[in-house]
């Protein structure tokens, strides 16, 4: 199944899933158009980090297809196309830096298909665009929170993904570094041209930021209006 | 409060810290003299010698042609079968996770299975195995001359056989270290991975670098083990160069020169485990909570699901055909009551002297254990020089071939003790104790890492003094680590035998010396049924151990 000409970087059908007898999502579309930023708000324990995983590929629903760039990814139980290859980057709560690598090899990670040059060249972008450039030689021991999540960001949005999926980026961070990084997200979305999802406690630090907002409510989503 | 009273109290109060100090003191003298000591003796007169310039020691220690093929192929076979563990180790590990674990949050089926069934492969004698290998051979060798080819099991290349029996001995070990390097990599730390990345590509670059420090102390330790034993090999007519420090001492009855001929093992042994020690304390990851939660939240980690369920498959098929000889054992029907009525005596004083070494090693460890964790968690005082002293002592005994810790008590005995003495089953309590404690105190050690450093801030807050803190709140939060301790040295010690051999007095009676001397003239149901009487022992000490733990910890492995 293949719909490219037209297709959005990711679309959601009629997902559902259900862990020990609770049905955490329940029929539910969504997608995502390129250069857009979409928060996902709802109180915790609603289903919106199994959503993330769901399109991410890291989990699988009980019923439901998704679609990246139009092929079929997901159909049901069954995975279709893992989860490296589908044009999705994902942050996750935690930044997850990798001890034994400096940040500019963390960030060239998932480069491995380009050749050396067209790698650097890469890596040094996304290093520039997530604002640390001049952390490239430095340990992950070495950051401070708010460069780790940068670090993050960068290694996520390296490959040139076709949709970026962020769980909860902003939640370890103080004010100051939630709003500097929530404008990194934006100029990113905007420049890569990638359809970014962002999880959010705390919608108020993404103003400004989101094109639209939705929520999750009885696995469910439904429009949130500002 | 009047001054006097309270200068009362604060004098207890000294007077209590000096005695747990003493007591600690005394448990490191204590440790000192029965792992060490005979060691030190024999080792520092052969030194002695080496200083003096004696070219008879001199000679011993610059190997001759063939002493240097025998260490160098003695290192070969230990490398293969530490890289055969390894391997197969990490591979099936990743297996067993992914299939254990439910992936969504339920409780893991079989997670206190595989740290259980890991646990009672590791603590069966090496040589039960052996026996398993000649069986197998046997019905191979039979099987072979059914469509009419010849080949005895004494045909079987040496190498080969105490290759594979070393191999499948040691195999929980690697088993285990790779399960605890695997549950150590953070979900997140592999699903960033995934995202970017194939499964070989994250194995590689992000699990493997991450479980490493976990992989090489298993490695290390099967390393150090497949070299210093000597008993495999030589069941199987394998000449290694620990067997050669038995037969330069059954040759001279000149200890010291059994220990020169040690030093090689004892300097390459020592660097495996100076260098997994250092890989451990760099990038070691302690494991939290319960293992049962670390398996709940395992990811598909391996590389390759063929690889993984082909590593799986051999290690399931050993299994299954270590159990199936032991059930033909148990078929032996009339025959095994006889013959467990027979060798009873030796049963006896095999359970008394096992029971006696791991109620001995009890206090050592549970005190040394403590004070090394102590030094960790807080600045107690002692010098990073100090520390590390003092790991050098606990882990040295673990790289001296057991066939010299029995050269050197046999020694020190017969220099220093009556004869009363030296043919007592004392001698088999120390060398169970010289081989076994090092593992005891680790053991507790580990236990006491798991204890939540604010448990113990909280209990000083209220009962400063620290001995009453150790009996009411310290001692009861590593009590798992105690009983495990005391299980690991019965189990150990019922089986021991490279040093007992040695040190212990001919016909001292012990099940463990009996089944070895019956191994040498080949596998029989005689041996069968004993290897059997000695499996059933410390699988049930063990299986015991392991429920009491679990109690402890609410049912939680």
């Amino acid at each position: 199944m293949s719909e490219t000409a037209v297709a959005p970087p990711l679309r959601a059908l009629g997902l559902s899933k259900a862990f020990a007898g609770r049905r955490v999502l329940q029929d539910v579309d969504l997608v995502l158009a390129p250069a857009t930023v979409t928060a996902l708000i709802g109180p915790s324990g609603v289903g919106k980090t199994t959503l993330l995983r769901i399109l991410a590929g890291l989990d699988l629903p009980d019923a439901g297809r998704v679609l990246c760039r139009g092929d079929l990814a997901t159909d049901g139980p069954r995975l279709l196309r893992e989860p490296h290859d589908r044009g999705i980057g994902m942050v996750f709560q935690q930044p997850a830096l990798w001890p034994h690598m400096s940040v500019g090899e963390q960030v060239a990670f998932g480069l491995w298909r380009l050749d050396e040059r067209t790698a650097a060249e890469r890596r040094d972008a996304a290093l520039a665009l997530a604002e640390i450039a001049a952390l490239a030689g430095a340990q992950p021991a070495r950051l401070s929170g708010g460069e780790a999540a940068r670090v993050a960001l960068a290694r996520a949005l390296a490959p040139l993904p076709a949709c970026l999926l962020l769980d909860e980026p902003l939640a370890h961070l103080d004010a100051r570094l939630r709003r500097d990084l929530a404008a990194t997200i934006r100029r990113a979305a905007t420049e890569t041209g990638a359809a970014v999802l962002i999880v959010t406690h705390t919608p108020d630090d993404l103003a400004g930021t989101v094109d639209r907002t939705l929520g999750l409510a009885d696995g469910r989503l439904v429009a949130v209006v500002p | 409060m009047t001054a006097p009273a309270a200068e009362s109290r604060r004098a207890a109060r000294r007077s209590r810290v000096t005695s747990a100090g003493s007591l600690v003191a005394t448990a490191w003298a204590f440790y000192v003299a029965v792992t060490l000591a005979p060691v030190l003796a024999v080792a520092g007169r052969g030194l002695a010698r080496l200083v003096a310039g004696d070219a008879e020691a001199w000679g011993l220690l610059l190997p001759s042609t063939r002493r240097l093929w025998l260490l160098v192929d003695s290192l070969a076979a230990s490398l293969a079968v530490t890289a055969f563990t390894t391997i197969i180790g990490m591979l099936a590990a990743a297996a067993f996770l992914r299939r254990i674990a439910a992936g969504d949050g339920a409780a893991p089926r079989g997670a206190s299975l595989l740290p259980a069934a890991l646990i009672l492969w590791a603590i069966t004698p090496p040589y039960l195995h052996a026996l398993v290998g000649m069986e197998a051979g046997n019905a191979l060798a039979a099987a072979l001359r059914a469509i009419g080819l010849t080949v005895a099991p004494a045909q079987w290349p040496g190498w080969l056989a105490a290759f594979a029996a070393q191999a499948f001995a040691l195999l929980p070990i690697s088993l285990a270290a790779a399960s605890v390097g695997l549950l150590g990599v953070g979900r997140a730390e592999f699903e960033a991975g995934r995202m970017l990345a194939g499964r070989g590509r994250v194995f590689l670059r992000v699990v493997l670098p991450l479980a490493a420090p976990a992989t090489a102390a298993g490695a290390a330790a099967v390393f150090v083990l497949a070299l210093l034993d000597h008993a495999t090999p030589s069941l199987f007519g394998r000449a290694s160069h620990a067997m050669e420090i038995v037969a330069e001492h059954a040759a001279t009855r000149l200890a010291w020169r059994a220990a020169i001929l040690a030093l090689p093992l004892i300097l390459i042994a020592g660097l495996a485990i100076a260098a997994a020690s250092i890989a451990v304390r760099r990038g070691g990851r302690a494991l939290t909570g319960t293992v049962a939660m670390r398996i709940a939240e395992a990811r598909p980690l391996g590389p390759s699901p063929v690889a993984e369920s082909l590593a799986a498959a051999i290690v399931l098929g050993y299994a299954a055909l270590f159990v199936g000889l032991a059930a033909a054992g148990l078929g032996l029907g009339t025959a095994l009551p006889r013959l467990i009525w027979e060798v009873r005596r030796d049963l006896a004083t095999t359970l008394v002297d096992a029971v006696l070494a791991g109620l001995l090693a009890l206090g050592p460890a549970a005190l040394i254990g403590w004070h090394l964790a102590a030094g960790e968690g807080r600045a107690a005082g002692r010098t990073v020089v100090g520390r590390g002293a003092a790991w050098v002592v606990v882990l040295l005994p673990l790289a001296v071939p057991p066939a010299l810790i029995g050269v050197g008590i046999a020694e020190v005995l017969a220099d220093h003790a009556p004869m009363a003495l030296r043919t007592s089953p004392l001698v088999a309590i120390w060398a169970h104790l010289a081989r076994f404690l090092p593992f005891a105190v680790l053991v507790v050690h580990a236990a006491v890492r798991r204890v939540d450093p604010a448990l113990i801030d909280a209990a000083r807050l209220h009962r400063p003094s620290a001995p009453a803190r150790w009996r009411r709140i310290e001692g009861p939060l590593s009590m798992s680590g105690l009983v495990a301790a005391f299980a690991l040295v019965f189990c150990g010690a019922v089986g021991e035998l490279e040093a007992t051999l040695l040190s212990a007095a001919p016909g001292a009676g012990l099940l463990s010396m009996r089944v070895f001397n019956y191994l040498h003239y080949g596998a029989s149901d005689t041996v069968a049924a004993l290897g059997l009487v000695l499996g059933a022992i410390v699988w049930v000490a063990a299986v015991t151990a392991l429920r009491a733990i679990g109690r402890r910890r609410g049912g939680e492995p």
